[in-house]
C-alpha cells in the first residue's frame, strides 16, 4: 500500500524502523531553524512589531506596560506574553522580540511528525519539507507578529482532527484532545488570525464529527480557556494580556470593514512568487489525489482563504489560512506522484507523472529559493507584511543620540524631546527605550543656549535616509572647548 | 580476578544522560557566550595587565595585595597562545568555572546520582558562580581547587589510597599559589578533619577512618606550616611585605623560617616517613617555590613575599576592613542572588541534622548510588553530609568574620551551599512517570510554581485603598488573583489526592523549585549579559563603565585616522591608570603621570581622574573635554541598617515597592550620571585629534545638513579659464576632470565624446576619441574597429558621452565610458590599452564578475591600495577592479554599505586616503570595511537622480568640496563635516553655472571646477577661510 492512497484506505500500522524515521523530520525541523533564527535583527522592527516590543518591554522592566499610549493595541495576548517573559529572562532587543514566533514557526514541522501515521510515511515527510521550507511562513516567524503563534497551534488543531480520526484507543484519544484544546487554547489568545481560521477548523469538525471521549465533555473547553488565560497572563504575572484578546476581534473586524491593506494584485503576485510550489501541488492534489472524506472540506477552507484576500484590509496573513489545505494536499501530490512514477501503469501512462515531476523540481527550486531570500530580509522584493515598514536609519538615530549624550559634558543626561504631534511613535519608543530623559513633544520648544537638549523631529523635507526618516538635531552648546589663553 | 570497572556512563539512564549532558553544554555555553563584553572592573585589568605584562617583558614580582601568581601565569600562557583581549583574559578562570561543574560527577557517591545533578544545576545557574566564572580574578580557581582538596580527602577516608593523598597535596599546593583565602579553607577543612581524628565514631571501619582523617590533618598543617612565619613577623612586631621583610628574612628572620620548615620537615617524615613525606613536601612546595618566584627568575624577593607576605599581609588588612561592609553583607546578596539555594540548603541541613540521630540512617538511597566498586561506606557519606554542612556554616561566619568583605568572596559560601542544596533536592530530580496521573502529576508541578506567583501578586497588591478608578482596579485584580488562587488551590488538592501524599508533596516541592530555577537563571542572566557594566551589580565591584571602552573606540579610530595607528600619544593619570593601562596596552606612546601634569602636554589624547581635574587646566589649551564615569560601585545604602530602620522599611508601602524594584529589576531609580558611587574621568582630545571623530564645538556630530543654511554664500573667483579650443574644438558639455600624476589635467569632453589631456597652461598633449560610438543602439553607429581582425573591438578608443577620468598609479588614464557602460583604459599618451563591461542593469543578489555590465558609471578615483574604484551609479554600486582590470571588490549587491548606496555617482579620496562617495541622497565617507564613518544629506535628495549628485574632491588639509549642480554652488565643509562656505562661482554670459567635475591639483594647490553649462573649465584658489 502506498501513501497516496492512505487518507482514502485509512489509517495503517506504525512504518516499520521507526529510528530510522527521525532523521527526515530532524533535518527539516534544523532546516526550519536554519531559515527562521539566523540574523532575526537584520532589519529593525516594523511600527506594528515595535508597538507589541515597547508595550512588553516596559512589563518586563517593571514599569507601565505603554498599552494605554498606543492606538491601536497590540492584539496578540501571546505574543506580549512571552515577548515579556523572554524580554524579563534575558533582555530586550530586536532578535528576542521575533525569537518566540521564530521558535514557533520552527515547531510547525512537528506537525508532519504527528501525521506521520495517518498520511504515510511520503506524504507526511514531504509535508514536513513544505512547512519547514515555506516563504511566506517563513517570512510570518521572522518577524515579531503573533500570525505565526495562530498558524502554529491550528496546525496542532487541524492535525489533532486528522489523527483523531485514526486513533483507536480512548487513552490516546484523551491524550489527543487535551493537545488539540492546549493548542485552541493558545490559538485563542494569539491574534486576529485565530478568528480567520476558526471558521474552517469548525466546519472541519462538524463535518467529520470527530468521537470525543465522552468523560471529556466539557474539559477541552475548560483547558482551552485555561490555556488561553494562562498564555495571556505569562502565567498569571501580568493582567494586560487578556483585554488584548477582544483587541484582536477589533483588529479582525477592522480588516473587513477598513480599507489599508495592500493591493490584492500584489498579494497574488506575492503568492504566485513565493508559494507556486504548493499552489500546483496543492490544487493538482485536490484534483488528482482525491482525499475522500477531506477533499469537501479542503476545498472549502481554501476558498474561505481566497474570500480573504478580497477583504479590504488584506495582507499576506491570508497565505496562513489558505496554506493548511494546499500543504495536505500538495503533500499527498507528492506522494501520488512518487507512487505512480514507482509503478507505472504503462510507459505511455508514466510520461505525464515524469513530466510532472520535473515540474515539480524547477517549482522546488523556487520555493527554496524564496525561503531563502526572505530568510534573507529583502523583503522589497515581493514580502510586505504591513503597510509601513522601517528605515534601518532609525537604528543609527539610536546610536547617535547615545553617542552624543555619552560625548555631553552635563552631569546629567540631555534631555530628549521626541516630536511626535500623533502621540506615541511605538519605533522610536523602542529604539529610544534606553533613554531615561526622553519625552513626547506636540512641537519642539524654542531653542535656548541655557538649557541644551536633543530634539527628534520628522525630517522636514523628505525621509532621512540616515535616521529613517526622521530628525536629529542638538539644540544649545552641549561641547565645551577648553581655551585658556 | 581483578573486577572490570563499569564504565559509569553507560550506567546512567537516558534521562541521566541527557541531563548532563544539558547541564554542561548550558555551563560552557553561559560561561563562553560574549565573554569579552563586559568592560574590565579595576581589579580584572589590573590582573591582565600584569599577565601581559608577564607575557610580553617575562616581568612579574609577586605581591600578597594582588594575590598569587598562578592566574598572571596561566593567563600569559593564555595570551601566548591566543593573543591578548579581554576574551583571553577571562578564558582559563572562565574554563575552570566549567570544569567546577564537570567535576561534581565525581560526588555522586557523595551526593547520590541526582543530588550530582542538581548541584550541578545550582552551580551552573548560579549568579554568583557564574558572573565569577567570567571574571578574571582568583575565587573560581580556588572553588574548583577546594572542591578537588575535599573530593581527594573523603576518597582517601576509605583505603588510604597514595592517589588521593596526592591529588589532596597537589588540590592545596595550587590553591595557596592562588590565593590567599586558601588559609580560611584550609582551617575549614583541616578542623574538620581533626575533630573526626578525635571523635569517637561507630562503624567497623571507624579506625581505619580516624586514622585517615589524622594523617589528613597532619598532612594540612604541616604542609603550611611554614606560611605562619607571617604571623610570627608580626608577632615580634616585624614588617612581613616589601623590602622591610626582605632584610629580615634573610638576617633574623631566617631563623623563623628554617624553625619552620625543621619542624614541618621532620615532624611530617616521623609520621609518614621520610620518603613519603619528602615527595609530598616536594610536590606542594616545588608548586610554591616555583610560581612565587617567578619560574626562579626573582627568588630572593618571591620567597619572602610568598612565604612571608600571604599571610602576613592580609592579616594586617583584617583590621583595615576594605570595603566597609557590614558582617550581614553576604547575607543580604546573598538574598538577590542566591535565594534558591540558601533556602534550599537551608532545609536540607535541618533535614540532614535531624536524620544523622539515627545511626543506620544512609544519606544517599540505595537507588540512587553509582554502581562503582570503589564507592565509599555509609559512614564516609554520612561524615560527607557532615562536612558540608561545617563547610557551609563554617565558609558563611568565618567570611562575615573577616575584615574584608567583598562580592567575589561569597564564591566561597555559594559553592558549598550549591552541594548540600543539591542533595536536598537530589528526591526532587526524577522524571515524572508517564503512566499514572500524568495530568494530575503536572497539575501539582505548575499549579504549585502558579500559587507562588499569585501569592506573591496578591501580596504586592493595595486592594479597598478607595472608589476611584484606579482603586477599584486594583481591588479588582486583587480579586480575580485570590479567585485563581483558590481555584488554583482547589485542582491542586484533587489532583494531590489522586497522586498520593508523597509523590505530592515532592511535586509541589518540584515546582517551587522549579519557578526558583527560573527566578536564579534570570538574575544570573542579567548580571552577565543584561545589565553588565551598565549599571553595577551588587555582585560586582569598582566595575568599569561602558565609557571605557566608548573612549577606547574614539582613541582607536583617531589613532587608525591620523595615519599612525597605534603611535599615538596618550596620556593618563594616576587615577586612570586601571582600567586604562590594559586598554591602552597596545600604544606604546602611553603616558602616565601621577604629580607632574606637564608630561601629558601635546598627547593627542588625556585621560585624567576626578583627583586631577583641578590640576588639568595649568597645561590645558586647545583641547576639547569629553566626561565619562571610569568606574563604578553599587550602592551601599544597606550599611546603616538597624532592625528597626528594616523594620521601618518593610512597614512603608513606597519603600517595599522600591526594595521590589530593586530585587527583581535591579532599577534603581537613578540615572547613570548621578550614581552615588562613580569616579568620573575627563577626555581631553586635542582639538585637531578630536576633527578627525567628528567632535567640535560648530558641528552637530553625527549629522549635518546643507539645507539649513547658517553659512553665507562666498563669491569665489576664478584664477583662470580654459574653454578651448582645444585640436579644433572647444568644450561641449564637459563633465569630468582629473589630474594626472605628472601634472596633467584630464578633460571629459562629453560633448565630443572624447578626452582632452591638457597642459596646466592650457596646451594639449593628448586627445583620445572624438565622434560618438553607440555600442548600445542597434547597428552600433559611428563605432569603428581599429584594427580589422586585430585583437581590438568596435569603438575601443571611442565614447559614448564620457563623464568620470581618473590617472592610474603608473600613469594610464582611465575613462568611464558612460553612455557605452564600460570602463576604458589608455597608457599616458593615449593609446588603448583595455576595456571592459558592458551597459546592462544588474538584478540584485546576481553576480556579474565574469561579464561585468555597468548601468552609468561615472564617478572613478583610486583607492589607498591602488585600486579603481568605479561608482556604477545605475546599479547602486561601487566596484573594485585591480591594475588589470580583474574585479577585487564590489559595494553594494554583495557588501552593504549602511546605509545603501542610491546611486553613486561620485568618488574621491579624502586627505587620510579615505574613501568620498556622493550619491543622490547624501556624502558619505567610508572606510576600508564599508562602514560610514561619517554623512552629509543632500537637500531634496529624494527628487534628484543620479545626474545630480554631487561631484567630490578633497584637498591636502582635509576639507571637501562638493560642486552641486542643482544649486550651481561648491560647497566646502571642514574635515569633520561642518559646512564651511558656499563658494559662487562667476557666471559666463547668461548661462547658469553647472559645476559637475572636481579635481584638486596638489601641486599647484588649485581646485579644477568643470562647469558643463558653460563648457568651461575654471581654475580656482583652494579654500581658505576667513580669520
Amino acid at each position: 500500500m502506498t501513501d497516496a492512497s492512505t487518507l482514502r484506505s485509512g489509517p495503517k500500522a506504525p512504518p516499520a524502523n521507526l529510528g530510522w524515521e527521525h532523521a527526515p523530520y530532524a533535518v527539516c525541523g534544523l532546516a526550519a531553524l536554519l531559515v527562521r533564527l539566523p540574523a532575526l535583527d537584520r532589519w529593525p522592527l516594523s511600527p506594528v512589531e515595535a508597538a507589541s516590543a515597547w508595550a512588553t518591554w516596559g512589563l518586563a522592566e517593571g514599569r507601565a506596560s505603554g498599552i494605554p499610549l498606543l492606538d491601536p493595541p497590540p492584539a496578540s495576548a501571546a505574543l506580549f506574553g512571552l515577548q515579556a517573559a523572554l524580554f524579563w529572562l534575558v533582555g530586550a532587543g530586536d532578535q528576542v522580540a521575533r525569537l518566540a514566533p521564530a521558535l514557533a514557526g520552527a515547531a510547525v514541522v512537528a506537525v508532519a511528525w504527528l501525521l506521520r501515521r495517518s498520511l504515510g510515511r511520503t506524504t507526511s515527510i514531504s509535508l514536513a519539507v513544505l512547512l519547514a521550507g515555506d516563504p511566506l511562513s517563513v517570512g510570518y516567524s521572522r518577524l515579531g507578529d503573533g500570525a505565526v503563534f495562530v498558524s502554529t497551534a491550528c496546525w496542532v488543531v487541524f492535525a489533532g482532527l486528522i489523527v483523531l480520526a485514526d486513533t483507536p484507543t480512548p487513552r490516546a484519544r484523551a491524550a489527543l484532545v487535551d493537545g488539540m484544546s492546549l493548542a485552541a487554547g493558545f490559538a485563542l489568545a494569539s491574534g486576529p488570525l485565530v478568528w480567520d481560521l476558526a471558521p474552517p477548523l469548525v466546519v472541519a469538525m462538524l463535518v467529520l464529527r470527530p468521537q470525543l471521549p465522552t468523560p471529556l465533555a466539557r474539559r477541552p473547553a475548560v483547558l482551552a480557556g485555561a490555556t488561553a488565560l494562562m498564555v495571556a497572563t505569562s502565567g498569571l504575572t501580568q493582567w494586560e494580556g487578556p483585554p488584548l484578546v477582544s483587541a484582536s476581534v477589533g483588529a479582525w473586524l477592522h480588516q473587513w470593514t477598513t480599507p489599508g491593506g495592500i493591493p490584492p494584485g500584489e498579494l497574488w503576485v506575492s503568492l504566485l512568487r513565493y508559494e507556486m510550489l504548493p499552489l500546483t501541488l496543492g490544487i493538482g492534489g485536490l484534483l488528482v489525489a482525491r482525499l475522500r472524506r477531506w477533499s469537501p472540506v479542503l476545498a472549502g477552507w481554501l476558498a474561505w482563504g481566497c474570500l480573504l484576500t478580497l477583504r479590504p484590509g488584506r495582507t499576506p496573513a491570508a497565505w496562513l489560512v489558505i496554506a493548511p489545505p494546499l500543504m495536505l494536499s500538495a503533500a499527498s501530490a507528492v506522494s501520488w506522484l512518487a507512487t505512480t512514477i514507482r509503478m507505472p501503469a504503462s510507459r505511455l501512462a508514466a510520461t505525464p507523472p515524469y513530466v510532472a515531476a520535473a515540474a515539480a523540481v524547477v517549482l522546488f527550486a523556487q520555493f527554496v529559493h524564496g525561503a531563502f531570500d526572505i530568510s534573507g530580509g529583502r523583503f522589497a522584493s515581493g514580502f510586505r507584511p504591513y503597510a509601513v515598514s522601517t528605515a534601518s536609519g532609525v537604528r543609527l538615530l539610536a546610536d547617535d543620540v547615545a553617542l552624543i549624550q555619552q560625548r555631553a559634558l552635563t552631569a546629567t543626561r540631555l534631555p530628549l524631546d521626541v516630536v511626535a504631534p500623533a502621540g506615541v511613535d511605538p519605533v522610536l519608543a523602542w529604539y529610544l527605550r534606553g533613554e531615561p530623559t526622553m519625552r513626547w513633544v506636540a512641537a519642539p520648544s524654542p531653542p535656548s543656549p541655557d538649557a541644551p537638549r536633543l530634539v527628534v523631529e520628522p525630517a522636514d523635507d523628505g525621509p532621512d535616509p540616515r535616521h529613517g526618516g526622521y530628525g536629529l538635531r542638538r539644540v544649545g552648546a552641549v561641547l565645551e572647548r577648553v581655551r585658556l589663553r | 580476578m581483578a573486577e572490570t570497572r563499569a564504565n559509569p556512563w553507560r550506567e546512567l539512564a537516558g534521562w541521566e544522560r541527557a541531563a548532563w549532558l544539558l547541564v554542561l553544554s548550558a555551563a560552557a555555553w553561559a560561561r563562553l557566550w560574549e565573554l569579552g563584553l563586559r568592560a574590565m572592573t579595576h581589579d580584572e585589568s589590573l590582573h591582565a595587565f600584569f599577565s601581559f605584562r608577564l607575557f610580553v617583558e617575562g616581568v612579574y614580582r609577586h605581591e600578597p595585595v594582588y594575590h598569587g601568581p598562578l592566574l598572571y601565569h596561566l593567563d600569559a600562557i593564555v595570551f601566548y597562545l591566543l593573543g591578548a583581549t579581554d576574551f583571553t583574559a577571562r578564558l582559563a578562570p572562565t574554563l575552570i568555572g566549567i570544569l567546577l561543574v564537570a567535576s561534581l560527577w565525581l560526588l555522586r557517591d557523595y551526593l547520590g546520582r541526582r543530588g550530582a545533578l542538581a548541584a550541578a544545576v545550582l552551580v551552573t545557574i548560579s549568579p554568583t558562580l557564574l558572573f565569577y566564572s567570567r571574571h578574571l580574578r582568583n575565587d573560581i580557581y580556588i572553588a574548583f581547587f577546594t572542591l578537588m582538596w575535599a573530593y581527594g580527602a573523603f576518597r582517601y577516608l576509605d583505603g588510604r589510597q597514595k592517589r588521593w593523598w596526592y591529588l589532596v597535596t597537589a588540590s592545596m599546593g595550587l590553591a595557596f599559589i592562588t590565593k590567599e583565602v586558601s588559609f580560611i579553607t584550609g582551617a575549614v577543612i583541616g578542623a574538620f578533619f581533626a575533630v573526626v581524628a578525635v571523635v569517637p565514631a561507630p562503624g567497623e571501619d571507624a579506625t581505619t577512618r580516624k586514622r585517615a582523617a589524622a594523617d589528613l590533618a597532619f598532612l594540612m598543617l604541616a604542609l603550611v606550616l611554614p606560611f605562619a612565619s607571617g604571623a610570627l613577623f608580626l608577632a615580634l612586631g616585624w614588617n612581613p611585605v616589601g623590602a622591610e621583610a626582605e632584610a629580615e628574612a634573610f638576617g633574623r628572620g631566617a631563623f623563623v623560617l628554617l624553625a619552620l620548615f625543621g619542624v614541618a620537615i621532620v615532624g611530617g617524615a616521623l609520621r609518614f616517613g621520610w620518603r613519603e613525606w619528602l615527595s609530598t613536601f616536594g610536590v606542594f612546595w616545588g608548586l610554591q617555590l616555583t610560581f612565587f618566584t617567578t619560574l626562579f627568575t626573582n627568588v630572593r624577593a618571591g620567597l619572602v613575599s610568598g612565604i612571608v607576605g600571604s599571610l602576613g599581609y592580609w592579616l594586617t588588612q583584617h583590621e583595615v576592613a576594605r570595603g566597609g561592609q557590614p558582617w550581614f553583607y553576604y547575607g543580604l546578596i546573598g538574598l538577590l542572588y542566591e535565594f534558591l539555594p540558601m533556602i534550599l540548603g537551608g532545609v536540607a541541613a535541618s533535614v540532614g541534622l535531624w536524620r544523622l540521630r539515627h545511626a543506620a540512617w544512609d544519606p544517599v538511597d540505595a537507588d540512587d548510588r553509582p554502581r562503582s566498586p570503589e564507592g565509599p561506606c555509609r559512614e564516609t557519606r554520612r561524615l560527607w553530609l557532615v562536612f558540608l554542612i561545617w563547610w557551609t556554616v563554617a565558609s558563611w561566619m568565618g567570611y562575615a568574620w573577616a575584615g574584608e568583605r567583598m562580592p567575589w568572596l561569597l564564591v566561597h559560601q555559594v559553592l558549598p551551599l550549591c552541594l548540600l542544596a543539591g542533595w536536598g533536592a537530589r528526591r526532587l530530580v526524577a522524571p515524572l512517570e508517564r503512566e499514572n496521573a500524568r495530568v494530575a502529576k503536572w497539575l501539582l508541578v505548575g499549579g504549585s510554581a502558579l500559587t507562588v506567583v499569585t501569592v506573591v501578586g496578591v501580596l504586592r497588591s493595595s486592594p479597598f485603598t478607595g472608589r476611584d478608578l484606579q482603586a477599584t482596579t486594583d481591588t479588582a485584580g486583587w480579586w480575580v488573583r485570590v479567585l485563581v488562587q483558590a481555584g488554583l488551590l482547589g485542582v491542586m488538592s484533587n489532583a494531590a489526592a489522586r497522586v498520593g501524599g508523597h509523590e505530592g508533596r515532592r511535586l509541589v516541592g518540584l515546582g517551587v523549585v522549579l519557578l526558583g530555577i527560573v527566578l536564579t537563571a534570570r538574575a544570573s542572566v542579567q548580571a552577565s549579559f543584561v545589565t553588565i557594566d551598565r549599571v553595577p551589580e551588587p555582585l560586582t565591584y569598582a566595575q568599569a563603565s561602558p565609557d571605557v571602552k566608548r573612549i577606547l573606540r574614539e582613541i582607536e579610530a583617531i589613532a587608525e585616522r591620523s595615519g599612525g595607528r597605534h603611535m599615538l600619544r596618550v596620556a593618563i593619570d594616576d587615577e586612570t591608570m586601571f582600567p586604562m593601562s590594559w586598554y591602552l596596552r597596545d600604544y606604546p606612546n602611553t603616558v602616565s603621570w601621577r604629580a607632574d601634569p606637564s608630561l601629558a602636554a601635546s598627547a593627542a589624547v588625556i585621560v585624567v581622574g576626578l583627583r586631577n581635574r583641578a590640576a588639568w587646566p595649568l597645561v590645558a589649551r586647545g583641547y576639547t573635554r569629553q566626561r565619562g564615569i571610569l568606574l563604578w560601585w553599587p550602592l551601599q545604602g544597606y550599611t546603616a541598617l538597624t532592625p528597626s530602620r528594616l523594620w521601618t522599611l518593610l512597614a512603608d508601602p513606597d519603600e517595599r515597592r522600591y526594595l521590589w524594584q530593586v530585587f527583581m529589576y535591579r532599577q534603581y531609580g537613578i540615572d547613570g550620571r548621578q550614581w552615588p558611587g562613580n569616579r568620573e574621568f575627563d577626555m581631553y582630545l586635542r582639538s585637531d585629534a578630536a576633527e578627525l571623530v567628528g567632535i567640535s564645538s560648530t558641528v552637530d556630530a553625527g549629522v549635518a545638513d546643507w539645507s539649513r543654511g547658517r553659512v553665507a554664500d562666498t563669491a569665489w573667483a576664478p584664477e583662470a579659464v580654459f574653454a578651448g579650443p582645444f585640436a579644433g574644438r572647444p568644450l561641449s558639455r564637459p563633465t569630468g576632470v582629473a589630474v594626472a600624476r605628472d601634472g596633467a589635467w584630464l578633460v571629459a569632453d562629453g560633448g565630443n565624446h572624447r578626452v582632452v589631456v591638457i597642459e596646466p597652461r592650457g596646451t594639449v598633449r593628448v586627445v583620445i576619441g572624438g565622434g560618438r560610438c553607440a555600442l548600445t543602439e542597434p547597428g552600433q553607429p559611428g563605432c569603428v574597429d581599429p584594427d580589422g581582425a586585430g585583437p581590438r573591438a568596435a569603438g575601443d578608443g571611442q565614447f559614448d558621452e564620457p563623464w568620470g577620468v581618473a590617472s592610474g598609479p603608473n600613469g594610464e588614464i582611465v575613462v568611464a565610458d558612460t553612455g557605452n557602460g564600460r570602463i576604458q583604459v589608455f597608457d599616458a599618451r593615449g593609446a588603448f590599452l583595455r576595456a571592459w563591461g558592458r551597459s546592462g542593469q544588474v538584478p540584485p543578489g546576481t553576480d556579474d564578475g565574469a561579464a561585468p555590465r555597468f548601468l552609468e558609471p561615472k564617478g572613478l578615483t583610486f583607492d589607498a591600495a591602488g585600486r579603481l574604484v568605479v561608482a556604477d551609479a545605475g546599479n547602486n554600486r561601487l566596484l573594485f577592479y585591480g591594475t588589470t582590470g580583474h574585479r577585487q571588490g564590489s559595494w553594494g549587491p554583495v557588501i552593504d554599505v549602511d546605509p545603501p548606496l542610491d546611486g553613486p555617482a561620485s568618488v574621491a579620496l579624502d586627505a587620510n586616503e579615505t574613501l568620498l562617495v556622493a550619491d543622490k541622497r547624501r556624502i558619505l565617507r567610508i572606510d576600508r570595511f564599508a562602514r560610514t564613518l561619517a554623512m552629509w544629506r543632500v537637500p531634496g535628495g529624494d527628487s534628484r537622480t543620479a545626474e545630480d549628485a554631487p561631484t567630490l574632491a578633497a584637498d591636502p588639509g582635509g576639507r571637501v568640496y562638493a560642486a552641486d549642480r542643482e544649486s550651481g554652488r561648491v560647497l566646502v565643509f571642514s574635515p569633520a563635516g561642518a559646512l564651511e562656505s558656499r563658494l559662487v562661482l562667476p557666471r559666463a554670459g547668461d548661462d547658469d553655472v553647472r559645476p559637475t567635475g572636481l579635481a584638486i591639483d596638489r601641486v599647484a594647490g588649485k581646485l579644477l571646477v568643470i562647469d558643463r553649462a558653460g563648457n568651461r573649465l575654471l581654475v580656482m584658489p583652494l579654500f581658505r577661510p576667513v580669520p
